[in-house]
């Protein structure tokens, strides 16, 4: 009986040529199913770290480049995350630390096969620059600065110049100086004959339109333009020349009130093969530019616009082929009911929180309740992605969610404070409901305000979240005891993400340990006790915690402090700056 | 605990393939174990080596644990351990100071003094959880704005208020370094600390 086993253990680990296996493996493409391969046994993750051409590393802490480099040498395609997800929210200290700089030394050195990198919520100087150009120029196809910052125009030039080969650059909302230097676009545009991606949307970066028509003009394959403001009335040869122009995200409208002279937008061309827009500060006057497109459109970004709920009614009952919307929530129930009607193609849907100032803006009077949310989940069944903020929110708006919207595998609501009444508290059946019936959920946020998620409901969200890889929690549970028995569901899950909840540093300790699956936390508004102490049962081998505190010199505000947790192979950060003060061991 | 969080994370998968492994794994390892059990069968079944943070980190090299953090404040016989002059990192009620070559001596003074705010404060310590939401922190939290948008309400705003009708300049909030504004920071209520902090700030 043992003799049998064992044959059949050589069997299955030696007995498949490596021929085969590595066929096989070329068909496995899926991060998750690679990983579970890999854990087979020592030779089939040999197999997999030499086969294997992506690796994303959402957490460039959490290992080294040598290690890295060690395990995958073959990698075409490497992603790094950094700074954690509350930098874009301006709550995490500008010097927190996330350099590229040993990343990009060892990758311009060793990974040779490396011809696509992401790096994400980096700082990335242009000495970095300078290196990877110098190593990698003949071989870069795509390059993403994704919310990087640390470096200037000069480097892109320099990239442009040298990267022939380049097909993508993406520096959206990355913080880019000397930003009135253009140079790099001309660059770009005559060096450059194969790309199909250029991205700056969101960055100050100024450019000359006339640039642009050049780029467009000698890049043919060009599909996606998204650029910073640019006057669209400077615009109007861009579009004559982009014949295969598909995503354009940008430009800018004059000022509507500016001294009378309004310009003339009706007869507004765009390439017929253009299907995904997103216009910068577009107000009611400008709107019927989209109209006669209305069909074609199948993602519409309406969140930087100046329209008005009836400017979205108007605008959305025009696009029934819409698969991804992006508003701000004066887009209110109204709007969203004429989404729910005539959006039967949508898939992803964000809902951005509009201006909370009244003070005299009465353009912004949006409102998002369960009546718009209730008519989505009904008219949209095949929506995936669903993030919303809400001013109001009962029980039976996310019941409706759970009962209809079984396509969706990332939700995330945020109920706002503006409005000191909610319908119905707490929503601890209207989450389970939810939970349960959207069963392919890998991410849910659900940021609400005190008193809106019993103990009782978080134990659900614990209990009923058993998909779930990602979480963000907000203002939920009444004590520590819904914290733990949270944290004794939630088999999956790997990154929380908790803010502005009344845990203590003990329950917050002992969740940490207590989800098994976890990997990455991050914690800001929480029970701290007078010495800090409690948070060192945290602390384990390979468990990285910082302590962020926004301001060294002075005391921090109350409730401002972070606390950043991660699992780490690389060890201790050599780099932390003053406010971050690391509690792992010293000695 | 290998076997147990594969099949969890599996599941996070969703990949019958990905669970198929996880259990294709489990049996490598019990035969890893009957293997051991018999020396003339040699097959190295050691589980995965990793960056992946399925492996079980206990394999590894050991590292030293949490007693002899440096940071929050022991008892004083610990101070004998210490060097003349060393970093002090004080946490008090959510909130750190750092110094850097604090002198034992005056640690210790600081210990004592602390101690003796602690046993004052010992009374109130037990907290009713119940009534903690209406903590006033939890409404000094503000939401938090993406900062694409917050530049984006600020320059509508501006655009709407603006009584210039000629537009000066590039349309964001100019700003040099980092991308948005300044998050907004809530007021400072926290006279505890300023109590306790007073004598620190003489001490240094």
């Amino acid at each position: 009986m043992g003799g049998d086993q064992r044959q059949l253990g050589r069997t299955m680990s030696f007995g498949i040529p490596d021929v085969a296996l590595g066929l096989v493996m070329g068909c496995v493409e899926d991060p998750w199913d690679r990983d579970a391969i890999s854990l087979v046994c020592r030779h089939w993750n040999r197999v997999d770290a030499l086969s294997r051409k992506h690796v994303t590393v959402a957490m460039a802490y959490s290992t080294t480049p040598d290690r890295l480099f060690g395990r995958f040498p073959c990698l075409e395609s490497l992603k790094l995350k950094a700074k954690p997800r509350a930098s874009m929210f301006n709550l995490i200290p500008e010097d927190w630390g996330g350099s590229a700089s040993p990343w990009i030394r060892q990758l311009s050195a060793s990974f040779h096969f490396l011809k696509v990198l992401h790096l994400r919520r980096m700082i990335v100087s242009d000495d970095d620059l300078d290196v990877l150009v110098r190593a990698k120029a003949h071989m870069l196809v795509s390059l993403k600065l994704d919310r990087c910052s640390g470096f200037s125009t000069p480097s892109l030039a320099l990239l442009a110049r040298c990267c022939k080969k380049l097909e993508t650059l993406f520096l959206e909302e990355s913080s880019i100086a000397e930003k009135e230097n253009d140079e790099w676009l001309h660059e770009l545009a005559t060096s450059n004959t194969v790309l199909e991606t250029l991205n700056f949307f969101l960055t100050d970066l100024r450019v000359s339109p006339a640039y642009l028509v050049l780029l467009v003009r000698n890049c043919r394959r060009l599909k996606t333009l998204k650029i910073s403001d640019c006057f669209m009335s400077d615009l109007v040869d861009l579009f004559r020349t982009a014949q295969t122009l598909q995503d354009f995200a940008g430009g800018s409208f004059e000022d509507q009130d500016q001294g009378g002279e309004s310009r003339n937008y009706g007869n507004y061309y765009f390439p017929p093969s253009l299907h995904r827009l997103s216009l910068l500060y577009m107000g009611t006057n400008e709107m019927q530019i989209l109209f006669p497109y209305g069909a074609a459109i199948k993602k519409l970004d309406l969140q930087f616009t100046f329209l008005t709920t009836e400017d979205h009614c108007q605008i959305v009952q025009r696009c029934p082929n819409l698969e991804v919307l992006e508003v701000r929530d004066v887009i209110g129930d109204r709007g969203l009911e004429v989404v729910a009607r005539t959006c039967k193609k949508l898939q992803r849907l964000r809902v951005e929180r509009g201006d909370d100032d009244q003070g005299g803006l009465e353009d912004e009077h949006g409102r998002v309740t369960q009546v718009g949310l209730r008519a989505v989940a009904e008219g949209c069944p095949d929506l995936e992605y669903w993030a919303v903020h809400v001013s109001d929110i009962t029980n039976a708006g996310l019941e409706a969610i759970g009962s209809f919207s079984k396509n969706l595998n990332d939700f995330r609501l945020v109920l706002l404070d503006r409005e000191l009444h909610i319908t119905e508290l707490p929503l601890d059946i209207g989450v389970r409901a939810l939970l349960r019936g959207c069963t392919k959920l890998r991410r849910f946020a659900f940021y609400v305000r005190p008193g809106a998620l019993s103990d009782v409901g978080l134990s659900y969200v614990g209990e009923f979240s058993k998909t779930v890889r990602y979480m963000l929690l907000g203002n939920v549970g009444e004590s520590d005891d819904g914290l733990l028995a949270f944290s004794r569901g939630c088999p999956s899950l790997q990154k929380l993400e908790l803010r502005s909840c009344c845990f203590s540093e003990r329950a917050l300790a002992v969740a940490a340990l207590q989800l098994k699956s976890l990997r990455y936390l991050w914690v800001q508004g929480y029970k701290a006790s007078s010495t800090g102490t409690d948070l060192m049962a945290m602390v384990r081998p390979f468990w990285n915690i910082e302590f962020i505190a926004p301001k060294q010199d002075e005391p921090c505000p109350e409730g401002q402090a972070q606390i950043l947790a991660y699992y780490s192979l690389a060890g201790a950060r050599t780099d932390c700056p003053q406010s971050v003060i690391p509690l792992y061991p010293s000695v | 605990m290998g076997a147990e969080q594969q099949a969890a994370s599996a599941k996070a998968g969703g990949s019958r393939f990905a669970a198929t492994c996880g259990l294709l794994r489990q049996f490598m390892k019990e035969q890893g174990a009957a293997a051991a059990a018999s020396p003339a069968v040699t097959i190295d079944f050691m589980p995965a080596a990793a960056d992946g943070f399925g492996a079980a980190p206990q394999e590894r090299r050991t590292m030293e644990l949490f007693p002899q953090q440096a940071g929050t404040l022991k008892d004083s016989q610990d101070l004998r351990m210490w060097p003349e002059k060393a970093q002090l990192t004080i946490f008090y009620g959510g909130r750190t100071m750092v110094f850097d070559d604090f002198p034992a001596e005056k640690a210790k003074e600081l210990l004592q003094l602390a101690g003796s705010f602690e046993a004052s404060d010992a009374g109130s310590e037990p907290v009713n959880y119940h009534n903690s939401q209406a903590e006033p922190f939890l409404s000094e939290m503000p939401m938090a704005r993406k900062a694409s948008l917050q530049r984006f309400l600020e320059k509508r705003k501006s655009r709407l208020a603006a009584a210039d009708p000629y537009y000066p300049g590039p349309y964001f909030a100019p700003k040099e370094n980092g991308i948005g504004g300044k998050p907004v920071e809530a007021a400072d209520h926290g006279a505890p600390w300023l109590a306790v902090s007073s004598p620190v700030l003489h001490l240094n």
